[in-house]
């Protein structure tokens, strides 16, 4: 876990995400509003925000378990979008997140729940998790050392620190940390792209791209300070990378 | 000798999978590993040849020892009644009606008493595959251990008077891991969910050169203008060899096309010499059906004839995981597989392949495919990219290690001697 708040230092972790069945199901809209008022709170992490770590492409908010099952395999579309409104915008609050989810399953009578139903081999079932946590052996001791440090991670990091860690309000917060030592901006840039609902790997992106246009001023200014033989080479680096993302972007086309 | 030797020479594997996932699975799996450090893990299985479990400990074993933490694996003795009782619970966990009596009962305990005084289970992580050896937990357990029961099997419609037998001996583990949610039953320890994995740089898997290709494929006479439709499985009836006949049959009214029916037989099962005989007889002297009786370590051949393939077929009544479905995707062939166990989590229908429920929706899917060779090419694709995030071995390595990492500081802590998973 994260370094506590008395120590100067962040302690960058990954994890890996272990399932585990819970052996309960949903056959009908009634079942889901029924487990969902009784599930702990791993199962609704699990369902709900799990989707987030998703995969290294993706660009977007993923959909939800529920919603996707909803809109999938029970063919209600209308309460899916209600399901999937509910989680974008619980912000990591458990309680409010349940109430929302119910409140959209509630919106229908009680018939209407239990004859929207999943056809056979069609239940949802329920999962839970395990999250394991794996240091990297990377500390960062101020704000521009944690930002290189996170840039070198990939998604599985990121997921741990912003998404996970807030959820669960275990270790120091991210952006918390980022704020006691001064980096304000970067700590609510971040926040809000993590309460967006985004995949861990297009917070990432977008994170990084924005930082990275927000420090080139002092990276110049540093960059000016070197010697000559020093920003020749940083100049050959920075025209070599130009050439590779080109490279890349054709390749793409 | 009851311990399977495992070549550590070669190429590194650590190396080889990074340049295929990249440094963060990776990375993951050597983070686990420190966490591991000073500790040993035994795998337990009952045959070395043959199977999907076969050849994911053939590789897993190594790529852990490779990471830094010493894996051995044992395999138990049996005799032929043995392996007849243990068809039978196999065939039994798959929903067929249990014929095993007492004395069956009797000598399956007693050939797990042998193993336990056979085999060297002295690991401080031991995981025990599938029920064969399910026994030796309560028999060689010894304080400090974790013992890990890993279940390849789909449990769903298990016969509860043969899984009643098992339960017990299940529950003397610390953990069990299944492949799939629908296959979990009720035990009173932690269940986990860890699905199988494909190894990319395996003779089965890897790439092949044009011209390596067309020599392993030249002795079996196969007809290089028609298109193969392929299944590769054990010569089992839960594969459904005579279904995939009729399939094809059907399908052959509209398309031409030549069925390959290729597999062999694992060790540990007596019944697939009689299902080959049948499947041969099914198909009589048709020129458009090809039957392959390989031996288990043709693994080069697999790769060819599933590359050679327009369409891979995975028609089974029931199954574990069937890797043969992530073996054909991670070569970007179009797939129709059945909708059973862990399939319709490697076929995603429609996006990285096609899932049926009958012999007419085999045929159905199989004309489609057939006829279109951009959409061949489309969940090819998908199904590359599906199996390289969810399916290959560096992915189970880190589900098993973290396992371990869970139990192993539980253990620790229990026993007083401290625990190296804190972070």
């Amino acid at each position: 876990m994260s370094a506590p708040a008395s120590t100067a230092g962040f302690e960058l972790v990954e994890a890996v995400y272990l399932q585990r069945p819970t052996g309960r199901h949903a056959m009908n809209l009634e079942d889901l509003r029924r487990e969902i008022e009784a599930a702990a709170p791993e199962v609704l992490f699990c369902h709900t925000q799990m989707p987030r770590l998703g995969e290294p492409s993706a660009e977007d908010a993923p959909p939800d378990d529920f919603s996707t099952w909803v809109r999938g395999v029970v063919q209600d579309a209308e309460t899916a979008e209600r399901l999937g409104f509910a989680v974008q915008t619980s912000h990591g609050d458990l309680d409010a997140l349940r109430g929302s989810l119910l409140s959209a399953l509630e919106a229908l009578p009680l018939p209407v729940r239990l004859r929207r139903d999943a056809p056979e081999g069609g239940a949802l079932t329920f999962l839970s998790f395990e999250s394991i946590p794996v240091p990297t052996g990377l500390r960062a001791e101020n704000p521009d050392q944690l930002m290189r440090a996170l840039a070198s991670l990939g998604r599985v990091a990121w997921f741990h620190h912003l998404i996970e860690e807030a959820w669960w309000h275990t270790g120091q917060p991210l952006v918390e940390w980022l704020r006691t030592r001064g980096a304000t901006r970067l700590a609510d840039l971040i926040e809000r792209e993590t309460l967006s609902g985004l995949a861990a790997s297009a917070i990432r992106r977008r994170v990084i791209r924005r930082w990275k246009q927000t420090s080139l001023g002092r990276r110049l200014v540093e960059a000016g300070a070197l010697p000559e033989d020093a920003r020749r080479e940083a100049g050959r680096g920075a025209v070599a990378g130009l050439m590779r993302r080109l490279r890349e972007r054709g390749g793409e086309t | 000798m009851t311990r399977v030797p495992i070549r550590l020479d070669g190429p590194s594997l650590v190396d080889g999978y990074r340049a295929i996932v990249g440094a963060e699975p990776i990375r993951l799996l050597e983070g686990l590993a420190r966490r591991l450090r000073g500790r040993r893990v035994v795998m337990v299985s009952s045959t070395a040849t043959g199977g999907g479990v076969a050849e994911i400990l053939h590789r897993l074993v190594r790529l852990m020892n490779e990471l830094g933490i010493p894996t051995v694996w044992e395999v138990m003795p049996g005799d032929a009644r043995f392996y007849e009782i243990t068809k039978t619970i196999h065939n039994a966990l798959h929903g067929q009606p249990s014929t095993l009596d007492e004395a069956d009962r009797r000598h399956f305990l007693e050939v797990n008493r042998r193993a336990a005084g056979a085999l060297a289970l002295d690991g401080d992580l031991v995981m025990v595959h599938d029920p064969q050896p399910v026994a030796l937990a309560g028999l060689r357990r010894r304080p400090g251990q974790v013992w890990v029961w890993r279940c390849h099997i789909d449990l769903s419609v298990a016969d509860p008077s043969v899984w009643g037998l098992l339960a017990p001996h299940v529950e003397r583990h610390d953990a069990a891991v299944f492949s799939h949610a629908a296959f979990v039953p009720g035990l009173a320890i932690p269940s986990f969910l860890v699905p199988p994995s494909i190894d990319p740089l395996s003779d089965k898997n890897r790439e092949l050169a044009p011209d390596e290709e067309d020599g392993l494929l030249a002795r079996f006479d196969l007809p290089g203008r028609r298109p193969w439709v392929t299944q590769v499985s054990r010569f089992d009836r839960l594969k459904d060899p005579l279904g995939v006949l009729e399939a094809f049959s059907m399908m052959r009214r509209r398309e031409t096309a030549h069925l390959v029916l290729a597999g062999g037989s694992a060790d540990d099962d007596p019944e697939g010499a009689a299902v080959l005989r049948e499947v041969r007889e099914r198909a009589g002297d048709r020129n458009d059906v090809s039957i392959l009786d390989l031996p288990p370590d043709a693994h080069l051949t697999i790769n060819a004839l599933q590359r050679g393939s327009a369409v891979v077929l995975q028609k089974s009544l029931r199954e574990g995981f069937a890797l043969t479905v992530s073996e054909a995707l991670w070569k970007r062939r179009a797939v129709v597989a059945s909708a059973v166990g862990g399939i319709p989590l490697q076929i995603l229908h429609e996006r990285t392949g096609m899932l049926v429920r009958s012999i007419e929706g085999c045929a159905y899917q199989m004309t489609r495919l057939l006829r279109a060779p951009d959409l061949r090419a489309r969940l090819g694709r998908a199904g590359h990219e599906h199996v390289l995030r969810n399916f290959l071995h560096p992915r189970e390595a880190a589900d098993y290690l973290a396992i371990f990492a869970r139990f192993d500081g539980e253990v620790r802590a229990i026993a007083g001697v401290g625990s190296s998973t804190a972070c």
